[in-house]
């Protein structure tokens, strides 16, 4: 679900993703940091004013990993 | 084909998202009703003969500084941050260029109403207001609402456009400037009830709260 949503937009923060995928703020958190070892997602931390915002965006490797899984389930799917 | 529609379909969503805070309801309501509000500013003799105009674009500017205010200091701190891909990127250039188109052709319009040039052109009658509001109003504000994606601002657009003729059929009966002004004051008041409503709805939906 993350991935997924990640995929479709350029880039969202916490809030955001939050908010979409329904998760809890522990849940989220615990999974960003996975796929953020694994290289798929690309956090960056920014400033507006003075408040920070951190930003979640799928590397070139996380789009290319979820497009492979897409491929690899539309091809289970109608085998 | 289906995995591409769900896509679509989460992408939409989530577009579809940052527009629950009703403030494009509120902003449309209150514009429609400074064009109907706006008259009593003649009428009162507030600052004649500008009354109106200077009426109109305070309503307007009002409208303005709500949606982009709002959209910085009440959604976007409830709701998240968010870029959209270059699709959606494209899609806000070509509404920025129609946006313009708009305003030149809206311009023209109101020029050829005020020095009455307007009346050669079509019938008479009440075909001439319902051609306007149909042209100024529920055209443009559909091609918005084609380019944002949110259905509900296509009702807007046609009940916008009715106001014209509304206030034609209303003339006879309260004459002028009441005609103009009940007709977009009730049109604009019920969008902007429409618009406080979800706007409120937001607010218990998407209380303030800390990361983490």
């Amino acid at each position: 679900m993350i991935l997924s949503l990640l995929y479709v937009i350029e880039s969202a923060d916490f809030k955001f993703v939050k908010g979409q995928t329904n998760l809890s703020w522990g849940n989220l958190s615990s999974h960003i940091s996975k796929l953020e070892e694994a290289g798929y997602v690309e956090i960056e931390k920014k400033t507006k004013g003075k408040k920070p915002i951190t930003l979640f965006k799928l590397t070139q490797e996380g789009r290319e990993a979820f497009e492979k899984y897409r491929e690899d389930m539309k091809r289970f799917l109608t085998s | 084909m289906s995995d591409s529609i769900n896509l679509k379909q989460l992408e939409k969503r989530a577009w579809r998202a940052t527009f629950q805070d009703g403030l494009w309801d509120i902003y449309l309501g209150l514009i429609f009703l400074g064009l109907g509000v706006g008259w009593i500013g003649d009428y009162i003799g507030l600052f004649y003969p500008f009354g109106t105009i200077i009426l109109m674009f305070s309503i307007d500017i009002i409208a303005i500084l709500v949606i982009t205010l709002g959209k910085k200091y009440i959604s976007t701190p409830r709701l998240g941050q968010v870029k959209f891909g270059e699709k959606r990127k494209k899609r806000k250039k070509w509404l920025m260029i129609f946006l313009l188109l708009n305003v030149v052709f809206s311009l023209i319009i109101f020029i050829l109403t005020i020095t009455s040039n307007l009346d050669q052109l079509f019938m008479p009658s009440l075909f001439t207001p319902l051609a306007l509001g149909l042209m100024i109003i529920t055209v443009p504000l559909s091609i918005l609402t084609f380019f944002l994606q949110v259905p509900r601002l296509f009702v807007y657009a046609l009940i916008g456009g009715f106001g014209f003729f509304l206030s034609e059929l209303l003339y006879p009966l309260v004459g002028e400037p009441w005609d103009i002004i009940i007709s977009y004051g009730s049109i604009g008041g019920s969008i902007l009830l429409i618009g406080l409503f979800i706007f409120i709805r937001f607010l218990q939906k998407y209380p303030l709260e800390t990361e983490g």
